[in-house]
């Protein structure tokens, strides 16, 4: 468990969990579940699981619903939960490249349909959000959640070398 | 014929000279401890040292004060005893050195040198190749320097040679490595070289500023380098998106570099900031989202409408969010193009008047020209169809925006080569639509993104846009709570 600072001792992650599931949305309540447990056991408030498992409900669906339009049918999920930080991955294989400030900003203004939230929630419930494209594999989305108790200083994460 | 073999105190010379200079990372104490050695080993009054600097023997050091003079002087390569040293890579034991005299075969012998009785001059060999040479004078007690002075000055020379040659390189690698930071720095994209486990090796001020804006911690690089690059490949491109808290977009390709054995060893990646260029496609794909909704809206209602007078009015509002859209459209391009021909601007105002006016008559809009309607004919050179445009425009918002009793003024003169125009329109719902901001067509895009406003009015930034075409200048300014008044000038031509 080392701090992450900046750059000059920054280093590659794992996450402890990594969990495969078919890209169907019944799946999305065991996921969360395993996520509540987690952080359940671990002391989280209510408050900050409620905003972690909404946020990755988001993602998740987001992934459903988008990412198996073509490529494989599966979503994978990257779990690392420490007293300090909360540290979730949604990949799906759809490749699809977008822009999320596009949803966010047309979610707060636009009076019609559904859909378009989801971003828009995740930035608001997480504290770091991070999107990854490479265009026709895969898309990630990464997001972060510092416990309110424990700032980043007390917070770890595991290391691991590349080929790990 | 040089030996090998070195006494006693050849050997405990050399011993400590390699000592001395094997740590040394000074080039000048290099050159001044072997020197002095090369002294010492062959009992010699005193010793000098040239170095090759291209095309040319440059003496670098020397043991004698009074040969110091010799110092930075630079021979051709071929030419003197030592020139000769340095081109073929052989030693030369020699007699009588001022016969045959380096400085003195190029015509610029320094004045009171001392006489010197015998010379012995080596090659400083490296891979081979004499990179210097070093010499030693005057033999003490005897009148010549001997094969074992050869010998032992050869390992000596040849071992200053290596390093000579280790500090220059050094040297080079420092100068490369200083280079290549000042190549780093000056990009203002960000490009970093890390090991395969993530660990940083070099990266540039870009990098830190990209990802730890304020120098606030955060997990994006760890989770940038963790995501954006595989490792299963060689190289690979990726887009990401740091959302928050950041609000950038990145574009980022790397490269495996492999070690001597083919093994992978670092990774350089390379990321340039994309925000700006995204900034502007995500903006005007949200802004024509707006608007195609909105048209599809005026489009359901008029196929819904049985009425014809209430079809017509919602199809009106369809041709004037397609004018707009047009108009955004030239507004987007950048400067518009005009076709300049000789006409009266008194005439085109007239004319565009005429059409306006049972519309505002109709409403009760009252009409004050009498500048411009009284005004002799004024010949110009300007584009008809857009300065006509600007007039009709200028009309059709009185007619949009007055009510009955409401008043339109124009006032028109001519003043230093211009054409000076002031539109005034005085009724309640004037200033909400034309002010100050009506010009700027990015502030009304940026209210249909906003939600702020759901009707685009391009209109007076397409006259400012005419008007600007033609070089002359516009204006906008709010007076009290019903007043607002255009000014533009068009030059006269």
């Amino acid at each position: 468990m080392t701090q992450v600072t900046c750059c000059n001792t920054t280093r590659k992650y794992s996450f402890d969990h990594m969990l495969k599931i078919p890209s169907n949305i019944r799946e999305v309540g065991k996921v969360r579940n395993f996520v509540s447990d987690l952080l359940d056991s671990l002391g989280y408030a209510q408050k900050e699981k409620m905003n972690i498992c909404l946020s990755l409900d988001e993602a998740l669906a987001n992934a459903v619903e988008h990412g198996n339009l073509k490529g494989q049918p599966t979503v994978e999920v990257g779990i690392t939960i420490t007293p300090g930080v909360c540290i979730l991955q949604v990949v799906d294989f759809g490749g699809y490249t977008f822009n999320p400030e596009y949803f966010e900003k047309l979610a707060e203004a636009k009076d019609w349909g559904f859909g378009g939230r989801g971003i828009f929630l995740i930035k608001k419930l997480m504290d770091e959000v991070y999107y990854f494209f490479h265009p026709e594999e895969s898309t990630s989305v990464v997001m972060i959640k510092y416990r309110a108790v424990a700032g980043l200083s007390n917070v770890g994460i595991n290391k691991q070398s590349s080929s790990g | 014929m040089t030996q090998d073999i070195l006494n006693a105190r050849q050997s405990e010379i050399l011993i400590s000279t390699w000592e001395s200079i094997g740590a040394e990372v000074d080039l000048e104490k290099i050159l001044s401890i072997v020197t002095h050695a090369a002294k010492l080993i062959t009992q010699a009054d005193h010793a000098s040292m040239a170095l090759v600097e291209g095309a040319k023997l440059c003496f670098v050091f020397s043991s004698n004060d009074e040969t110091n003079q010799l110092n930075r002087l630079r021979i051709n390569i071929g030419s003197g005893i030592p020139g000769k040293v340095a081109r073929d890579g052989l030693a030369r034991r020699i007699k009588n050195w001022q016969y045959d005299s380096p400085v003195s075969s190029q015509g610029s012998k320094p004045k009171n040198i001392t006489q010197s009785r015998s010379m012995l001059c080596v090659p400083m060999l490296y891979q081979n190749q004499p990179i210097g040479t070093i010499q030693v004078f005057n033999k003490i007690g005897v009148e010549q320097f001997t094969a074992d002075d050869e010998s032992a000055l050869q390992k000596l020379a040849n071992r200053a040679a290596v390093e000579v040659e280790r500090l220059r390189l050094n040297e080079r690698a420092v100068k490369e490595s200083r280079r290549i930071h000042g190549i780093f720095e000056a990009l203002t994209d960000g490009i970093m070289v890390v090991d395969m486990l993530g660990n940083p090796i070099i990266y540039n001020k870009a990098v830190e500023e990209l990802f730890f804006p304020d120098g606030k911690q955060n997990f994006a690089l760890t989770t940038y380098l963790s995501n954006a690059i595989s490792t299963d490949s060689s190289s690979g491109n990726a887009e990401v998106v740091l959302f928050k808290p950041h609000n950038l977009i990145l574009s980022n390709r790397y490269v495996t570099l492999s070690d001597a054995a083919g093994k992978p060893s670092e990774i350089v990646v390379s990321i340039r900031n994309i925000s700006d260029q995204r900034a502007i496609d995500r903006r005007y794909s949200q802004f024509y989202a707006f608007i195609l909704h909105k048209a599809g809206k005026i489009v359901a209602r008029a196929l819904k409408s049985k009425n014809q007078q209430t079809r017509n009015a919602i199809l009106s509002k369809q041709k004037d969010l397609i004018r707009n859209l047009l108009f955004l459209t030239s507004l987007k391009s950048g400067p518009l193009r005009i076709e300049k021909e000789n006409c009266n601007i008194v005439d085109l105002y007239l004319r565009s008047k005429q059409k306006a006016v049972p519309g505002m008559q109709k409403k009760g809009i009252i009409l004050e020209d009498n500048s411009i309607a009284d005004f002799p004919p004024q010949a110009c050179r300007i584009d008809a169809t857009r300065i006509g445009q600007v007039f009709k425009t200028l009309f059709r918002k009185a007619c949009r925006l007055l009510s009955e009793a409401d008043k339109m003024r124009v006032i028109f003169n001519l003043n230093a080569g211009n054409f000076n125009f002031e539109v005034i329109y005085i009724g309640k719902q004037v200033m909400e639509c034309i002010n100050e901001e009506s010009l700027d067509w990015n502030k009304s895009v940026d209210k249909i993104n906003s939600g702020e406003s759901s009707s685009l009015d391009l209109d007076l930034a397409m006259v400012g846009h005419v008007i600007n075409a033609h070089k002359g200048h516009i204006d906008i300014k709010s007076e009290g709570d019903d007043t607002s008044k255009i000014y533009f000038q068009i030059p006269m031509e």
